[in-house]
């Protein structure tokens, strides 16, 4: 692999993987660190990348992970912080408070509540515009796993839409 | 016109049904505000959707990026073997070495038999009547040894003579 392979394959998946890691963290900044560390790494590891089947999926695991490590290590060390000034969660989260009173935060926060499976593979269908094989192969879930998790999940979110709806 | 086909075509979306093309032209449709009634239930979820896929990462990114690239050099490329690879790698080491050890020693214990157990010098004949005396007693011990061979061989014929008189 030389720059101009990478500047060609790889790059270009760049926003893919910036919107997976953003999801995650909820912090722009951290977000394009997971993704320039994972961007580096294969690099790093470009002799190795020719026994890799399917180098965007790698790279979407890598981001999973890092991400989730980032958001974890934030949350300790947030969480030592808050211990020590007796704040809880919400008192000092307004952003999240507004985004539960509009109605496209309230779509977001429904998402963020489907469980895991049927979360990445709506996410990586609806936003990242991605094929049935493409999540499969991204996910390590067979097709019509795939198919049935996205099914679900819009099922759910379609009934909380219409109660919040009938609330309103 | 519009509303049915939105309206078909949002229940093939639930349904799973939709393709990528569909599914983008229904995020397209609602991010109109003229939606009509019955359908501004889902707008929230298709203004979300529009929404996450706007967050890209800018050119400043590209730019960092592949000037770190260029000054980093590729990882060693590193084998990992399994445990089992390992013990089988041992024990074959251990049996070649084995191996070596016995036919070292081996080589050693026939070699020196050979120098200390055989002295020639006591064989060698020191004269013509020796080697007389010695050539007739090796010819007489072949004669009686061929004797003996006749007597046997008559012997058994006779065994045989009587069996196959007991089968007539």
């Amino acid at each position: 692999m030389n720059l101009e392979y990478f500047k060609q394959n790889i790059l270009p998946i760049k926003n893919r993987l910036y919107r997976m890691a953003l999801r995650i963290t909820a912090n722009p900044a951290e977000a394009e660190d997971v993704v320039q560390e994972v961007f580096i790494k294969v690099w790093e590891q470009r002799l190795e990348m020719g026994d890799v089947r399917n180098i965007e999926a790698w790279c979407m695991q890598m981001t999973k992970n890092r991400a989730i490590d980032k958001k974890r290590l934030r949350f300790n060390q947030s969480e030592g912080l808050d211990k020590a000034y007796g704040l809880s969660s919400s008192d000092h989260d307004p952003g999240r408070q507004a985004e539960l009173n509009d109605a496209v935060g309230q779509v977001k926060v429904l998402m963020a509540e489907l469980p895991d499976n049927q979360k990445a593979a709506m996410q990586l269908r609806d936003i990242e515009g991605m094929s049935y094989q493409e999540i499969s192969e991204t996910l390590a879930m067979p097709l019509n796993q795939v198919k049935t998790n996205i099914f679900r999940a819009r099922k759910h979110i379609r009934s909380k839409l219409m109660q919040l709806w009938t609330i309103k | 016109m519009d509303y049915k086909v939105m309206e078909q075509l949002l229940e093939k979306y639930f349904e799973g049904e939709t393709s990528l093309k569909e599914e983008s032209r229904l995020r397209a449709y609602f991010q109109r505000d003229d939606v009509p009634e019955n359908l501004r239930p889902y707008q929230p979820l298709f203004r979300h959707l529009a929404k996450e896929q706007s967050h890209e990462l800018d050119a400043g990114f590209d730019r960092k990026l592949l000037r770190q690239l260029e000054t980093t050099m590729p990882q060693a490329k590193v084998r990992y073997l399994s445990a089992r690879s390992w013990m089988m790698r041992i024990a074959a080491a251990v049996v070649i070495g084995l191996g070596l050890w016995w036919a070292y020693i081996s080589q050693n214990i026939s070699s020196t038999n050979q120098q200390a157990g055989i002295d020639w010098s006591k064989y060698e004949v020191k004269s013509t009547d020796e080697a007389f005396r010695l050539t007739s007693t090796a010819l007489l011990k072949a004669s009686s040894e061929l004797n003996q061979g006749a007597s046997t061989a008559a012997h058994e014929m006779d065994k045989l003579k009587k069996v196959g008189r007991f089968f007539k």
